[in-house]
């Protein structure tokens, strides 16, 4: 009987040595019931959102202080009246076919929530864009952006004929007007022209709205300092410590899912609430995108020497470190909205193929960032520029598996 | 996010009507028949902003509002770009007119053009899309082109309009009202003067999100629905001034704060 045993579990190991690699090759994560459950308490209770909000925040202050006075409160924001409108993502010269993304329902399964997120990511209107139809034109008279006009602020023509991950929203009044989801700064096209979610995009919404801020860098705090930052990386969100560049909240799934769900109010002007079960999502679908790859690995005695006193975690990630430490600005982390005094040592999930590195966005490659040469335009961060040309090579192979 | 700019945009918002030359502009900052109406007295709570479309209860005038249609003047100052900052530098091409440059042949919509580039040297310049240029000589696909810099890139802008019969967005002709540029622009919106928003009614021009980003998008009618009249009603968030602004998301207006998604 022993034997038999035995040779079961032999047989059973086999089969799980087998079929693991296929199963890290699915394109979505398994989850866990405990995600899943997360999701029901967030939509279902006020008490946990509310929870949530608290538990997530680093101070009490700038970002946080409408959440707190308006977040999981009754009347508060819980009375906002829910958006759901009628949208199409804009397809290039395409009059729109209006439908909404949203039923009323969704399926409690990981399968049906992640394409929900999905969709949502790219499809639901999460900020106003009126600027967008001296590119597009109207809904009823759509034009045929350039490449040149495109490129001009790094947007972008997929192979669906999709600009942007823009959508087309038709509001309570009538009114038919371009927006921009989560998928216009958070996504990329590969080289075949599929739209990649979660990695920072090119597009250049300063030279939209007429802010110089540049590609892949944006403002968004209101503190009265003119301190764009870079569209971080979505796909490493998961393995984060703390959710912003100043880390001025603490990580979670839930942490993110209020994260995105008082964006989209405040984002329009706190007069409306997205379905909470949109919100949800989203998050889900987000921490859905850095699960291709397990965290943990072996480091280097170079990389253990020259990053993880910062970059400690499993997944790379750390607690803030000061500005002085970091060594690059304060504009940041001055900031009375999001401030924290320093920023965070962030997630190096996939981080060679980020497209721009640190918070500023220094249009770089890792080889360069650990190159001393750089400081002259991009100073701070100087962190190996002790190495020498063999072992800088070696940590960047050794980064690039991240 | 330059929070400052919104109250400096508000002030020039009020003040467009001398912006726009001799026209009769857009935005007016009171109206003396209407200011009889005013019952209250300056920073009124944001509850407090009457039926404006209506006029019925109303305490007081919004302070910007649009009372009469504008008819926008024909001028536009020529050759406000300088030719000796090209984003794109020019080919080293020496040149005396447009035939002597060959169009860029990776690129279906370009052009390349003769033009000065400095000290009195021509060379030929590739022109990346139909709206790209150099000089406002280039930019004859509308009425009274010009060259502008959009930081850094030089595109031509039009004037689309110079009354408000020649535009079909719902909103007015705006005067010297395009983005970043002194073109006449259509805009979008639901009135063109207060008379469209029924008798003692206004219209009134708002913001879109993020500020003042892109300026003023469109014109509104007031509604009783409203919970403010002007920028000065919506200073209660405890995050620092805010603005009203038109809502489409429930066709009202109401108090934005700048809040920017991400």
């Amino acid at each position: 009987m022993a034997d038999a045993w035995a040779e079961g579990w032999r047989t059973a190991a086999l089969a799980l040595t087998l079929l693991l690699p296929l199963a890290c090759q699915r394109p979505a994560p398994s989850s866990t019931n405990a995600e899943l459950d997360i999701g029901r308490h967030f939509v279902a209770e006020r008490t946990f959102r509310r929870t949530a909000l608290e538990g997530s925040l680093v101070n009490r202050d700038g970002d946080a202080r409408k959440r707190l006075a308006h977040y999981a409160l009754d009347p508060g924001w819980e009375a906002l009246p829910i958006l759901n409108p009628e949208l199409a993502p804009v397809v290039a010269g395409e009059t729109p076919i209006l439908s909404r993304l949203w039923s009323g329902h969704v399926e409690w399964s990981e399968a049906a929530l992640l394409e929900l997120g999905r969709r949502a990511f790219e499809e639901w209107p999460a900020q106003r864009a009126p600027y967008l139809t001296r590119l597009l034109g109207s809904a009823t008279r759509p034009a045929q952006p350039s490449p040149q006009a495109l490129a001009d602020v790094g947007a972008w023509l997929d192979d669906r004929g999709r600009v942007a991950a823009a959508v087309w929203v038709k509001y309570a009044d009538g009114s038919l007007e371009p927006a921009l989801s989560c998928a216009s700064c958070h996504a990329r096209l590969d080289t075949r022209g599929h739209l990649q979610h979660g990695i920072a995009s090119d597009f250049d919404l300063g030279r939209l709205t007429g802010e110089d801020w540049g590609p892949g860098r944006v403002d968004v705090t209101v503190d009265g300092l003119d301190n764009p930052v870079a569209t971080p990386d979505l796909r490493a969100t998961r393995h984060q410590r703390r959710l912003h560049h100043a880390g001025d909240l603490k990580n979670s799934l839930e942490a993110l899912a209020v994260r995105i769900e008082t964006l989209l109010i405040t984002a329009r002007a706190d007069v409306v609430r997205p379905p909470r079960e949109i919100a949800f999502a989203i998050a889900y679908y987000v921490w859905s995108l850095g699960a291709q790859r397990p965290p943990n690995r072996e480091r280097s005695a170079t990389f253990v020497s020259r990053c993880a006193g910062c970059h400690a975690g499993p997944g790379g990630e750390g607690d803030v470190v000061s500005d002085a430490e970091v060594g690059t600005d304060a504009l940041a982390t001055a900031s009375s909205m999001r401030g924290t005094g320093g920023y965070r040592a962030p997630a190096l999930y996939g981080v060679s193929q980020r497209p721009r590195l640190t918070h500023l966005g220094w249009p770089i490659g890792l080889r360069a960032f650990l190159d001393p040469s750089r400081e002259h335009d991009m100073p701070g961060h100087a962190f190996g520029f002790d190495l020498d040309d063999s072992q800088r090579d070696a940590l960047v192979r050794e980064l690039e598996q991240w | 996010m330059r929070l400052l700019r919104w109250i400096l945009g508000g002030v020039v918002l009020g003040g467009l009507a001398g912006a726009c030359g001799g026209n009769a502009e857009q935005v007016v900052t009171g109206d003396p028949d209407r200011e009889s109406a005013r019952a209250g007295s300056g920073n009124a709570d944001s509850t407090d902003v009457g039926n404006a479309a209506t006029g019925e209860g109303r305490p007081r005038v919004p302070e910007k509002h649009r009372p009469v249609a504008a008819v926008c003047d024909d001028e536009r100052p020529r050759d406000q770009v300088s030719l000796f900052y090209p984003v794109r530098p020019p080919d080293t091409i020496a040149c005396d007119t447009d035939t002597d440059c060959p169009p860029p042949a990776e690129c279906t919509d370009c052009r390349a053009v003769c033009a000065e580039a400095a000290e009195g040297d021509r060379l030929c310049h590739n022109l990346y899309g139909a709206d790209a240029c150099v000089a406002d000589e280039h930019c004859t696909r509308g009425e009274n082109g010009r060259c502008e810099d959009f930081r850094g890139e030089f595109r031509c802008t039009y004037d689309e309009c110079f009354v408000d019969a020649s535009c079909n967005q719902g909103g007015p002709c705006a005067c010297e009202g395009g983005f970043w540029s002194d073109s006449n622009v259509c805009l979008p919106g639901n009135c063109r003067t207060d008379a469209d928003c029924g008798s003692a009614g206004y219209c009134s021009p708002t913001f879109g999100d993020c500020g003042d980003y892109s300026g003023v998008i469109g014109y509104y009618c007031h509604t009783p629905e409203d919970t403010c009249l002007d920028d000065e009603d919506c200073n209660t968030s405890g995050t620092g001034p805010g603005y009203c602004m038109y809502r489409p998301e429930l066709a009202r207006w109401a108090c934005g704060y700048g809040g920017c998604v991400g």
